[in-house]
């Protein structure tokens, strides 16, 4: 339960040239869960390694509860770290394996016994504190490894992709639990993942890196709502963003050989920052693209399209086709569409977001813009 | 698939002839030990001695220094262990720091060191017996056991560094960071976690080392020349002279020498198969 700060933090490799991290600066405040997220060598998993001290910091400076921790020793820091392999210790039981650290610090064994029984308990592995991690499950262990951190008590937990070495439907159960976890215990989380979907339901903050630079901080509903580049308006949200380029004249927008009419606050938007008959790029989420079986023809935000593959995923269809020159994915009702059919799509122009071609940052009034950099 | 009861009888029929090959040397070999001189000096070949008896290991046990036809085989049995014990606990030490350090810390000349010990292996150790004797002799360590515990050191140690450094790289980091930050030394992490998750790989380490000088010979041949540092392997060659071959010391020696190998393999087997399996693969 502490206040992270870091600021203008730095990591150099030695033999390297570049950055792994550029200037990072982050406050997280008391019981926050923040999810640092990004693509595999984005230096998510560098920046949080910095924070448990594993690894040096280059430049910058790391502060919790407002002490500088760059120079302290990782097991001075009050910090407990959930890896990816569960990284247990293979010869130790699991009560071990969780008393171990309160052991090294030299507490009282009732003490102790009080803490790992408390643990197991929440974690519901009282029933295996006597077995070794290999004759554990994979979701057993990483609750073992959840378990360890818990009886520390630690100021702050870490934890490393914690959930990427279990498989799909383990993965989503104890994806709640960490949740839930989180809650009871109300210690200030930071959290590394490369799964947006992790980042979208735990974070009350996500935090968008690419290359060793943050793209955006904010809570999952806004990185989904108002993206500030093209990054991050790809990365979130499953499936992606589809982006398609379009030219937009104070009348009507095009895309290939389709006019759409879209709202007057969007063609507003371009016109201020002065994209109005520019190239830009169109990024429009695939569940906002739906499905007109009733065939309104001549509607403004609708355009006939074909069907290449259909797939069908229970309770909704991916529908893949193409408008102008890009593939277009639109998350439509579970509908019986075959591949290769002719099918009406609408898209809502209300939703759409616009890019820089260039720059790729987002196209957004001056206004909104404003509102951003506030939160 | 089930196998019919003639596959079957020549399945075991195939593993007899096995067996026999392999354990009729030492079969052969316990049945001379209990014969006397003269049924293995005569002509006629016969498999069971004309009478059995117990003379060569008296013999063998009793042989002492002051009888300068017999080595005093019971010293050289003594050195022998003294030796070979002395090596493995010393190539061990040194090898678990060195491949510890070579496997996690990294530090300029790392993989030049590694390939160099490597590179020192592949010279023949025949080549460097002459200059090593001079060596020692200026310091006057001929006679000596240290010197050989020493020099057996020397030539086992890249194996063993390589040996461990493989079982070390295959315990995953992580465990160690999670120790750093639960607390706990460098040297409290080798302690505590790298020589117990690699206890298998240690063990048959040791017992390749243990085996490797128990069984030396050239080095022992040259280094010792009194009674007092002999080695059994040595002792043993002793038994035959310019002239004089007897049978019954050597072979009896020969049982003796091979019984801790033997006992060592046996007490620790599991060791030695998961070992060398373990440093393989990625855990």
């Amino acid at each position: 339960m502490a206040k992270i700060v870091m600021k203008n933090i730095k990591k150099r490799y030695k033999n390297s040239d570049s950055l792994t991290v550029k200037d990072f600066n982050l406050s997280i405040d008391h019981k926050e869960f923040i999810v640092l997220v990004g693509p595999s060598g984005c230096g998510k998993s560098t920046t949080l390694r910095m924070i448990a001290g594993l690894e040096d910091i280059s430049e910058g400076d790391l502060l919790i509860e407002e002490k500088r921790m760059n120079d302290v020793a990782p097991k001075n820091r009050d910090i407990a770290m959930v890896f990816q392999n569960y990284a247990l210790y293979p010869h130790m039981t699991v009560y071990d394996n969780m008393a171990f650290a309160l052991k090294i610090k030299k507490m009282n064994k009732s003490e102790i016994d009080l803490r790992v029984k408390e643990a197991a308990k929440i974690l519901g592995l009282e029933e295996y504190l006597k077995r070794k991690p290999k004759a554990l499950s994979g979701g057993q262990r990483q609750r073992v490894a959840l378990g360890r951190a818990m009886v520390r008590n630690p100021k702050v937990f870490l934890m490393d992709e914690p959930l990427s070495n279990l498989d799909a439907k383990l993965r989503s159960h104890m994806r709640a639990e960490i949740s839930k976890l989180h809650r009871k215990l109300g210690a200030t989380t930071i959290y590394v993942t490369h799964d947006q979907t992790e980042a979208m339901t735990m974070a009350s903050r996500i935090v968008i890196m690419k290359d060793g630079i943050i793209q955006q901080i904010g809570t999952p509903k806004e990185v989904y709502d108002r993206p500030v580049n093209r990054f991050v308006a790809g990365f979130i949200g499953s499936p992606s963003m589809n982006f398609i380029s379009a030219t937009c004249s104070d009348t009507a927008l095009k895309i290939g050989d389709f006019t759409f009419t879209i709202p007057e606050e969007k063609i507003e938007i371009l016109k201020s920052q002065g994209y109005l008959n520019k190239k830009i790029t169109l990024g429009i989420r695939p569940e906002d693209i739906h499905h007109e079986p009733k065939k309104e023809k001549n509607n403004s935000n609708t355009f006939q399209a074909t069907i290449d593959v259909s797939e069908l995923m229970g309770s909704e269809s991916l529908l893949y086709t193409s408008l102008g020159d890009s593939t277009l994915i639109a998350k439509v009702k579970s509908t019986n569409i075959a591949n290769g059919e002719k099918v009406t799509l609408s898209i809502d122009f209300n939703k759409i977001h616009f890019f820089d071609k260039d720059t790729e940052e987002v196209i957004q009034s001056t206004n909104q813009s404003r509102l951003i950099a506030i939160s | 698939m089930e196998r019919t009861k003639n596959q079957q009888f020549f399945i075991y029929l195939g593993v007899i002839a096995v067996m026999i090959f392999t354990l009729a040397p030492i079969i052969l070999l316990i049945i001379a030990t209990l014969s006397s001189g003269q049924d293995l000096n005569s002509k006629t070949l016969h498999f069971l001695p004309s009478h059995w008896t117990l003379k060569n290991f008296t013999d063998i046990f009793t042989a002492e220094s002051n009888d300068a036809s017999v080595p005093p085989f019971m010293q050289a049995l003594k050195n022998s262990i003294i030796v070979s014990l002395s090596t493995t606990f010393l190539t061990l030490i040194i090898a678990i720091l060195a491949s510890y350090a070579i496997s996690r810390f990294r530090f300029k000349g790392q993989n030049g060191l590694l390939m160099s010990t490597l590179g020192f292996r592949m010279v023949p150790e025949i080549a460097l017996l002459i200059p090593l004797f001079v060596i020692f002799a200026r310091f006057g360590a001929i006679n000596n056991l240290s010197s050989l515990i020493l020099i057996y050191t020397a030539f086992n140690l890249p194996f063993a560094i390589w040996m461990l450094q493989g079982f070390f790289r295959s315990i995953p980091k992580s465990m160690e960071e999670s120790a750093y930050l639960d607390g706990v030394s460098s040297f409290g992490v080798l302690i505590r976690f790298i020589l117990p998750i690699s206890l298998s790989g240690i063990i048959a380490t040791g017992i390749f080392v243990l085996l490797a000088s128990w069984d030396e010979f050239m080095f022992a041949s040259i280094f010792t020349s009194t009674y007092d540092s002999k080695t059994i392997t040595v002792a043993i060659s002793e038994f035959s002279k310019r002239g004089m071959v007897n049978f019954g010391m050597q072979i009896t020696g020969g049982l003796i020498a091979s019984l801790p190998p033997i006992i060592l393999a046996l007490i620790f087997q599991k060791f030695i198969v998961s070992g060398l399996s373990e440093g393989s693969e990625k855990g």
